[in-house]
């Protein structure tokens, strides 16, 4: 799977967490948190569901790495090399 | 985590063993007692801006014994709004602007302006002058020398939370309770197997309070200790079960074991809420319910007896 169709897809699931959001127009850089009212709880379930999409088996230490696009795009690619 | 060793022994305090008295709300301004601020802070206000509708006249620093739970809603009023926004720092107001829907950074301004309106009460300086730092896990604190008053917030969709003490650490949590959650599912991630099963047990209603009751409890101790769910959530018991007492249980960081109280605060068809404090609880009043006006919500007095509770272990 290519960056951007890792990057398509996180997007997707992102979008289903916070259904209003334009998730195009976010800035991948910055933390999700911050551009979003995303709480602890959506936190985790956008975690949940990116794990459950890539089937990555993302441990629970690393549940604070997902916190901007970019960040996603990058974990899933090393969790799929793995 | 590997300093964080949690105690399994946990037991629920039960209202009627002395150790909770739940108060039927007192729903004065004056809830806890004390004087007006217009007394403490005359002529704080530069401005004159702050009228006698101000909701947090009366709000004062807490006593040594005593967490204070102020309850927030974050709709927008105008006046309000600009007040608020004013007394935010330049990186707060960059913040509010990151945000990419007007509501969502209406109420990051309404919440963190509040905070700072209560932060200064308590300091006895302008809300403009509170400064916050944060640890490597995020969680804010006050920049000053006066390092003892603690706070915590926090918020779900237009309600927040603003818990303040002195001395002792203090998390608070409050979640919508969204009935379309997949309770199980989510609670694999972060609860025990133990806990797992106690939901599985459940159907409906039951089951999904009972997940934000334990989900709250829990994330209100992480936040508490400063770790939020970055810690490992499934090794600290809590019960699911009991609606309207609190628990108590020991932690121990380092060589150091700690007692923690967690208190469910209120809990509605639509919100429930948690607090967790260091020491052991001796009263609590609480009004249990939510309103659409910023009012204090629970007041918590604390056992000055905590260093002869420390390091006792709970069967």
């Amino acid at each position: 799977m290519t960056r951007e169709e890792i990057k398509a897809r996180v997007l997707d699931i992102l979008a289903g967490i916070a259904p209003e959001a334009e998730t195009e127009l976010l800035d991948p850089e910055t933390d999700l948190r911050e551009q979003l009212d995303i709480d602890s709880m959506d936190y985790l379930n956008f975690v949940i569901a990116l794990d459950d999409e890539f089937n990555a088996g993302i441990p629970e230490k690393d549940y604070t790495k997902f916190t901007t696009i970019d960040s996603c795009v990058r974990q899933l690619e090393t969790l799929g090399r793995s | 985590m590997s300093d964080l060793r949690q105690s399994k022994a946990i037991i629920d305090m039960l209202a009627g063993e002395g150790h909770f008295i739940w108060a039927e709300p007192d729903r004065t301004p004056d809830m806890a007692g004390r004087e007006p601020l217009a007394e403490h802070h005359s002529g704080r206000i530069p401005n004159g801006d702050r009228t006698s509708e101000n909701p947090f006249r009366s709000i004062v620093r807490p006593k040594d014994n005593e967490v204070l739970v102020w309850q927030v809603p974050l709709g927008r009023d105008e006046d309000a709004f600009r007040e608020l926004f004013a007394h935010l720092s330049r990186e707060e107001k960059d913040r509010a602007d990151r945000f990419r829907f007007a509501r969502d950074r209406d109420r990051f301004v309404v919440a963190r302006g509040t905070l700072r309106e209560i932060v200064g009460d308590c300091l006895n300086v302008e809300p403009q002058q509170v400064r916050f730092r944060v640890n490597e896990y995020g969680k804010p604190f006050i920049d000053s020398d006066d390092e003892a008053l603690r706070f915590n917030v926090s918020h779900s969709r237009d309600l927040a939370l603003i818990a303040v003490t002195i001395g002792r650490e203090i998390g608070v949590d409050i979640e919508f309770i969204d009935h379309q959650l997949d309770a199980v599912s989510t609670a694999r991630s972060v609860f025990s197997k133990s806990e797992i099963d106690e939901l599985e047990s459940l159907t409906g209603t039951t089951r999904t309070n009972a997940f934000f009751r334990g989900w709250t409890r829990k994330e209100a101790y992480l936040k508490a200790i400063g770790m939020g769910f970055s810690a490992v959530s499934e090794d600290l018991p809590v019960s699911m079960f009991n609606e309207s007492t609190g628990s108590m249980f020991e932690a121990q960081f380092g060589a150091s074991t700690r007692m923690w109280s967690l208190i469910s605060l209120a809990e509605t068809a639509e919100f429930c809420s948690a607090l967790a404090v260091e020491g052991t609880v001796e009263s609590v009043s609480v009004t249990g319910r939510f309103e659409q006006r910023p009012t204090l919500l629970a007041s918590v007095m604390m056992s000055r007896t905590q260093d002869r509770i420390v390091g006792r272990r709970i069967e």
